[in-house]
């Protein structure tokens, strides 16, 4: 079962009152993958957002049109959310999400975050906020990582 | 202002009400600009958001001796977004690449409302994630694999 103490640690539910933190730990589903597993795969229906807890994912692009080539775009570590694309519309992963190492997360299923946002618009304000800032900071590392290959050619 | 019914044409401010579009309108004017324009450079505080209603605005990331657009906005876009979104500081710079007619909001305005209307923020809150979202897959769709041989 999820504990309270297990979400507000992270930086992403930080700041919660005790009743909204309730009711995320709730929607929470503890799960393990193992090294290599592909959590979600690019282009499919986002149904998921996830809170890593231990282990690294990386995410990855499909590079050309026949998916033959993957290009990592980032590696994640404990803390981070991924998989926001569950509470974003069209509601479709941008990125695939694998394994690099053993992983543990929280899965929430988009649906129950979607209709509990539906009963409190600031709970929905405030994480959306949140999102806005992890979809953010992805856009910055991608930048930042264009621009680094730009200065190499 | 701008009139409610020109913002009610676009997509981006679908499922709102007649008052969150009047309270958009009211933040809002119309303003052109010329081809180089800067609307704001990179690692800037920023208040304010635009819609663009005609011409290309580029969103560029600025190296020390150039500039690279990462992306282009036209009609119907969004840029600024961090005048909504904390910490209100700019990530690229946007500048006009044609003659542009634009929208600006004032977004310390549209914040002022949400505490009366939680839902109307938690509704922006959302759009303002698609809008990053559109970026991010213009940035690793189209710019990355330009980049990568």
């Amino acid at each position: 079962m999820v504990t309270v103490d297990l979400l507000a640690r992270w930086p992403f539910f930080a700041g919660l009152d005790a009743r909204v933190l309730d009711a995320l730990a709730a929607l929470a589903n503890l799960q393990h993958f193992s090294e290599g597993a592909t959590i979600f795969r690019q282009g499919t229906p986002a149904t998921h957002l996830y809170l890593l807890l231990e282990g690294w994912v990386d995410l990855t692009i499909d590079a050309d049109v026949r998916s033959v080539r993957r290009e990592l775009l980032m590696t994640l570590t404990q803390g981070e959310v991924f998989g926001w694309s569950a509470v974003v519309e069209p509601y479709v992963y941008t990125a695939a999400a694998q394994c690099a190492t053993p992983v543990v997360v929280l899965a929430f299923s988009g649906a129950d975050l979607l209709a509990l946002f539906a009963t409190d618009a600031r709970l929905c304000y405030t994480l959306m906020n949140r999102i806005c800032r992890v979809i953010a900071r992805r856009l910055e590392t991608t930048r930042a990582q264009l621009v680094g290959l730009f200065w190499a050619r | 202002m701008v009139s409610p019914e020109l913002l009610r044409r676009f997509p981006l401010f679908g499922g709102l009400t007649i008052e969150q579009i009047n309270t958009l309108a009211m933040a809002a004017e119309e303003m052109t600009a010329e081809a180089g324009h800067w609307f704001f450079r990179q690692d800037e505080a920023l208040h304010d958001m635009y819609l663009v209603l005609e011409g290309q605005v580029g969103i560029v990331v600025e190296l020390p001796r150039q500039e690279v657009v990462t992306s282009t906005v036209g009609p119907g876009d969004l840029f600024g977004w961090s005048g909504l979104v904390p910490p209100h500081e700019t990530t690229a710079g946007a500048k006009a690449l044609t003659p542009c007619r634009v929208v600006r909001f004032d977004c310390e305005r549209i914040r002022s409302a949400f505490p009366a209307d939680w839902q109307f923020g938690c509704l922006m809150m959302e759009k303002m994630a698609q809008v990053i979202r559109e970026r991010l897959r213009d940035l690793r769709m189209e710019a990355l694999p330009a980049y990568v041989q």
